[in-house]
């Protein structure tokens, strides 16, 4: 008896997404350090979703897919001109008083969040993948369409540059 | 004290989408199969149905513009086009040395200081806050000539765009678009970043350069008074497929004064 996913309809869209938008958001925001962006991505990913008509075989592999096409979207956005040449503030009439925008409220959030943010990009995503998403390095070889051994020492360098900039903060 | 693991995600977890992001997510999901026929309805016509439709469109713009010039014309006798304004049809625009050069920059159309961005969605346009947008009404509009002023990356953005602009606010406003198609993106943005930009300038998808002076003019003839004429500016994103749920208009202020600048070189000031 075949175990195949197909999800569909309007109910398993709505499912779809209450699963997933979480894990979706938060890898573009690691990747991007950008809430705007990242909702950008979180839009485009199920757009793809949508469109893609994939049958999946299991529950693992919707989200691998996910994943995979949440990575690619990260990377169409911060590999595009747009997005190298933009100015990442806009100044519309913001006043001193206003209330931080989510943005800013994440940027303040947390040592460990902004330590993460310093690092180069490629980084970031094998560090979110593996520490959140607790991912094994073969699983994250296969989102990241890269190898196991770039993976590991991706890994590898991210906590040296973690240690450097946490110090005594960072330990596993 | 916790291990970065567990840091980590506590952090993370604070991390959430906007709920009304989510809802217009899972609300706009219905729609999709429509707008997903309708771009490959798009596709497979595309040098027939596009080409007609636009052709149409400049057509009825053109017989309109043309109709409004010639009673215009007729009831005031004197030349359309406001001081400042050039009418001929040259790529580069013309600038004014002579010792009234003063009185006409004066006499020329002051566009109002509105400097709104937007974005398109289902025929409303968002209002920024900040960076994100949100719904709003734009009925405060009605009583004015708007450009909507937008630029895109590459054509099928521009399409995509295009098609999610309502028809009533094709009918209410007029549409500038540049585009980047005849000189690429990254020259484009290049050229932004320095100064003036050398792209093509489109009204209701299909109006070349040459016609921008004339379009201008119409505009400028068309009303009466600085306070009637908003610009509104925004750029076709990249994520020009998250057109379905919410098409994302961007606009910077380098963007916005390189518009400007060109408003101003054919002698439309915007104040």
């Amino acid at each position: 008896m075949s175990n195949k996913i197909s999800l569909c309809s309007d109910s398993d869209f709505e499912k779809v997404l209450a699963l997933y938008n979480r894990m979706i958001y938060r890898l573009a925001f690691a990747r991007t350090r950008n809430v705007h962006d990242a909702e950008d991505i979180l839009q485009e990913v199920f757009f793809r979703y949508v469109n893609s008509h994939t049958t999946f075989n299991s529950e693992e592999h919707r989200k691998a897919w996910l994943l995979r096409v949440t990575v690619n979207c990260s990377k169409d956005l911060v590999s595009s001109y747009w997005h190298r040449k933009r100015s990442e503030n806009i100044p519309f009439g913001k006043e001193p008083h206003e209330e931080l925008t989510p943005q800013e409220r994440y940027d303040t959030k947390s040592a460990v969040l902004q330590a993460v943010g310093s690092i180069p990009e490629k980084y970031r995503i094998v560090v979110h993948l593996f520490y959140f998403e607790e991912l094994s390095a073969e699983q994250i070889a296969a989102v990241t369409d890269s190898s196991v051994s770039s993976v590991k020492t991706r890994l590898h360098r991210a906590r040296k540059m973690l240690k450097n900039i946490l110090k005594e903060d960072f330990y596993e | 004290m916790s291990d970065f693991k567990s840091e980590y995600k506590r952090a993370m977890n604070e991390i959430e989408p906007d709920p009304e992001l989510l809802k217009r997510l899972s609300e706009s999901q219905g729609m999709l199969p429509a707008v997903q026929k309708k771009k490959s309805c798009i596709r497979l016509n595309k040098y027939s149905m596009i080409k007609v439709a636009a052709a149409c469109l400049v057509l009825i713009t053109a017989i309109t513009a043309g109709g409004i010039y010639a009673v215009k014309n007729m009831m005031t006798a004197q030349p359309l086009s406001p001081g400042g304004v050039d009418v001929n049809m040259t790529d580069e625009p013309n600038v004014d040395t002579s010792p009234n050069a003063e009185d006409n920059v004066n006499s020329a159309m002051s566009i109002s200081p509105k400097m709104l961005l937007n974005t398109v969605y289902g025929g409303h346009i968002e209002e920024v806050s900040g960076k994100r947008i949100k719904l709003s009404d734009f009925s405060y509009l009605d009583n004015c000539t708007v450009i909507f002023a937008y630029y895109a990356e590459t054509t099928q953005e521009a399409d995509n765009l295009f098609l999610f602009i309502s028809d009533d606010m094709k009918k209410r406003y007029m549409l500038l678009e540049a585009r980047t198609e005849q000189c690429g993106g990254d020259k484009f943005f290049e050229e932004i970043q320095t100064g003036v930009p050398e792209f093509t300038l489109n009204k209701m998808y299909t109006l070349q350069s040459e016609e921008y002076s004339d379009l201008l003019d119409t505009v400028i003839s068309g009303t009466d008074g600085a306070a009637n004429v908003s610009v509104l500016y925004g750029y076709a994103g990249h994520n020009q497929q998250a057109g379905s749920f919410a098409h994302v208009l961007w606009a910077e202020e380098n963007i916005i004064n390189s518009f400007n600048s060109i408003f101003s070189a054919y002698g439309v000031i915007i104040s």
